[in-house]
């Protein structure tokens, strides 16, 4: 039964992903891209990390991955953020 | 089974990255291609020493692991190394191939 | 076709897709950017190879450190020449490809024979499972690296320093500007930095201490000791300076010396060379060795002699 879950959490994860990767690839801008990356990839890791640690079957296992999804999220929200400066700074500087 | 898979995408990688090496013009996009080969015969290097699932007492052969992490850090090395020569040919000479017939252009 | 003969086709296309990604052309920055996923590619070919500790050292050092440094190198050409940056054309060569094509011909044949050879039991690898208890360690992987053959290990380290010292040599005097950080103040970087900065100092010690009986080790702990380093470079807490103190001098030989002490001590107690210590001398010496992995690391990204704490 938990493999079960473990199994339906992983391949949601990974639908996340994939809808986040085709975001990447489909959408006109950078911005775009960015929603894309950032809530379809970090929501898809997080049910990954869920669907793991049902697996794993230990608290320890869930804690480390908890761990490594709060990171990724931090990581991921800086450099969305660093990225969508730079690139609004790039556009003000050719519109001159 | 699974040995012969990996052992044709290294084998695949190896020649994409000599292509690459071949190809290239500039310095940069020769150590990439250098970087990509080191790893197919990394691959190949475990590879050889067991097939998956290794079978000393259960576990996998510790001797190549520890030949392919120095292997690892001595190709840092290099690379950082090479990239700094790089640099350093490029602010001194403005060329960034050895051969400016051979630089890539548009 | 089994779920892991899928798992494993789907392992190598990837990697092979990578590679072809990196060896196109499109501009050196896509190169780099995809030449990282592929070491992260390899990271995850290790892990299903069932070698964690190669894992863990792919993704810090190959994947890792190998792509800050490349990316790093890529600055200073763009602000040497912005036209670096632009996209280029590589040229067709029917030549290089059928050349590329015997070469992978020739590798796959040499793969395909050596995996289908006999393994004589009695090999090297067999003897060190068998000795391992008398190190006193867990890991075989790092029981050979800083044991059995201590001498590779040591020769490696100054590999390392004299990657340093020699990209110094190339550097000095120079008049390519190093200027890591853009200079604003940005909140969402200082906050990042300081909830980052301890927890990588953690995973580092802690990858170094579970590296005696599990996956993990000194080279893995030093390679996540220079994302730190890197991380304060570029976001301006660490600035490049043109001198190196004593200290950091002291701190870059650390490793190699005391990996020395550790080799020479059984001598003068009248055993041979590199005679197997205990678990805790290891894991001295390889805290030392991570130290000075993880400085040398970050001074080779900074490409300057020394850093500075700049106070925030």
């Amino acid at each position: 039964m938990a493999e079960f879950i473990a199994l339906a959490l992983l391949l949601t994860g990974g639908f996340f992903f994939l809808a986040g990767t085709i975001g990447l690839l489909r959408l006109p801008d950078v911005y775009c891209r960015l929603h894309a990356l950032t809530k379809a990839d970090n929501l898809g890791l997080m049910l990954i990390c869920l669907g793991l640690s049902v697996h794993g079957g230990s608290v320890r296992t869930a804690l480390f991955l908890l761990t490594i999804w709060l990171l990724a999220l931090m990581a991921s929200t800086v450099s969305a953020h660093l990225i969508a400066r730079h690139s609004r700074a790039l556009q003000r500087r050719q519109g001159e | 089974m699974n040995a012969e898979v990996f052992v044709l995408g290294a084998a695949a990688v190896f020649g994409i990255g000599l292509y690459g090496l071949l190809i290239a013009g500039h310095l940069m996009r020769k150590l990439l291609a250098l970087n990509l080969m080191v790893s197919a015969v990394f691959l190949l290097l475990l590879l050889a020493s067991e097939p998956i699932a290794g079978t000393i007492a259960g576990q996998p052969d510790p001797l190549p692991q520890a030949l392919i992490l120095t292997g690892i850090v001595i190709a840092v090395s290099t690379t950082a190394f090479a990239l700094a020569l790089m640099v350093r040919y490029f602010a001194r000479t403005g060329q960034s191939a050895l051969d400016p017939d051979s630089a890539d252009d548009d | 076709m089994s779920a892991g003969l899928l798992i494993d086709l789907s392992l190598v296309l990837m990697l092979v897709g990578l590679a072809l990604q990196v060896v196109r052309g499109h501009g050196l920055f896509r190169g780099i950017v995809f030449f990282v996923a592929f070491g992260l590619a390899m990271a995850l070919a290790w892990a299903r190879l069932g070698v964690p500790d190669l894992a863990l050292a792919d993704a810090a050092i190959g994947a890792g450190v190998t792509g800050a440094l490349m990316l790093a190198a890529f600055r200073r050409l763009v602000e040497l020449d912005p036209a670096q940056a632009r996209p280029t054309v590589a040229p067709h060569s029917p030549l290089a490809l059928a050349i590329a094509l015997l070469a992978a011909l020739l590798v796959a044949v040499i793969g395909l024979t050596t995996i289908g050879l006999e393994h004589d039991p009695g090999r090297a690898g067999g003897q060190v499972l068998e000795r391992l208890p008398e190190t006193g360690l867990g890991n075989p992987v790092t029981g050979v690296l800083l044991v059995f053959r201590g001498f590779d290990t040591l020769l490696e380290m100054v590999v390392l320093l004299a990657a340093l010292l020699g990209a110094r040599i190339v550097t000095a005097g120079d008049r390519v500007p190093v200027r890591a950080a853009s200079g604003e103040v940005l909140p969402l970087v200082g906050s990042l930095r300081a909830i980052v900065i301890p927890l990588t100092l953690l995973v580092a010690v802690h990858l170094l201490i579970q590296g005696a009986d599990d996956a993990g080790g000194a080279f893995q702990a030093g390679a996540v000791l220079a994302a730190a380093g890197v991380l304060l470079l570029l976001s301006g807490r660490l600035v490049p300076s043109e001198r190196a103190t004593g200290m950091l001098r002291f701190a870059l030989v650390l490793g190699i010396a005391a990996f020395m002490l550790m080799a020479w001590w059984p001598i003068m107690q009248g055993r041979g060379l590199l005679a197997p210590p205990g678990k805790g001398t290891i894991l001295a010496v390889e805290a030392a060795m991570m130290l000075s992995i993880g400085l040398t690391l970050t001074l080779l990204f900074s490409g300057s002699a020394g850093v500075r704490a700049e106070p925030s």
